[in-house]
């Protein structure tokens, strides 16, 4: 075998050997026609074209391959978002459901018993629409924080806006007195 | 199936059409066209992913490394009769630049 013939096989083996898994089958396609082309020059010719294509040819699976890749951590990363933010707004509703139906409780237990005044009653209010619900929220919270941390950060969410509205009512009301 | 449709691949076509039932080699194929190894594999490659050819290994003969050959799908037939070989000098059609879907 000549210096050039040789040349051309030992590049088209390695570049076999290092080849990925889809473009070896044609690295080896190549090498085996090696045989058959005529002249030395041409031979090495065959094999540096060979090669040439080869890397192409990886390197479109190469990039093939990162864009699938980046795509699936793409999907993967919205399908975790919009998980997060399904929690967060559930547990935000919960707090806010759970307060609207300590005002409906206080509102029937008024209507029910109209001899126990509660509707003037500031204690039964503070009692009842602020002390429980956020009683229940902060259980919820310390509860739901391990294992479902959106949901207690929504719930916490909507305990902060409603502690402000407290306040602000409480501020309001001192002031008028 | 979106195949660029280059004189290259073309001519690749029409060497696979002349008897599209029989078996070739990618040596045969570079000397029928003219092609170099680093124009032709690339086509084939691309055919092949896109199921124009099938491809196989040759069942060698004792002691003799086996040769990769190539052969036109069905649909590799029928995407080779219905682009025909206008690579030819002067007969370049519009078609030959194009990107042709099947």
């Amino acid at each position: 075998m000549s210096l050039l013939r040789g040349l051309a096989t030992r590049l088209l083996c390695g570049v076999a050997r290092l080849a990925p898994e889809r473009s070896r089958v044609w690295a080896l396609a190549m090498l085996r026609e090696l045989e058959f082309v005529e002249s030395d020059w041409e031979a090495l010719w065959w094999a540096l074209g060979g090669t040439t294509a080869i890397l192409k040819h990886s390197g479109r699976e190469w990039m093939a391959w990162c864009f699938r890749h980046a795509r699936r951590w793409e999907e993967q990363a919205m399908e975790q978002m919009g998980k997060k933010a399904g929690l967060l707004a559930a547990g935000a509703l919960g707090a806010v459901l759970l307060v609207i139906g300590a005002f409906c409780l206080l509102y029937l237990t008024a209507v029910s018993f109209p001899g126990l005044d509660i509707e003037h009653s500031e204690g039964a209010h503070f009692f009842v629409v602020l002390v429980i619900p956020v009683a229940i929220c902060l259980a919820a919270v310390l509860w739901l924080w391990r294992k479902k941390r959106p949901a207690a950060l929504g719930i916490l969410l909507s305990v902060a806006v409603f502690g402000t509205h407290v306040a602000v009512h409480f501020a309001n009301h001192f002031n008028r007195h | 199936m979106n195949l660029r449709l280059s004189p290259q691949t073309l001519m690749v076509l029409d060497a696979f059409l002349e008897e599209s039932a029989a078996w070739k080699y990618g040596y045969e194929i570079s000397r029928g066209t003219g092609l170099k190894s680093g124009t032709l594999y690339p086509i084939l490659m691309r055919m092949a992913e896109r199921r124009l050819l099938d491809t196989a290994w040759e069942n060698a003969e004792l002691g003799k490394p086996p040769r990769h050959m190539y052969r036109l799908t069905p649909e590799g037939a029928q995407f080779a009769r219905e682009n025909p070989a206008s690579w030819r000098p002067g007969r370049l059609g519009n078609a030959a630049y194009g990107e042709v879907k099947g």
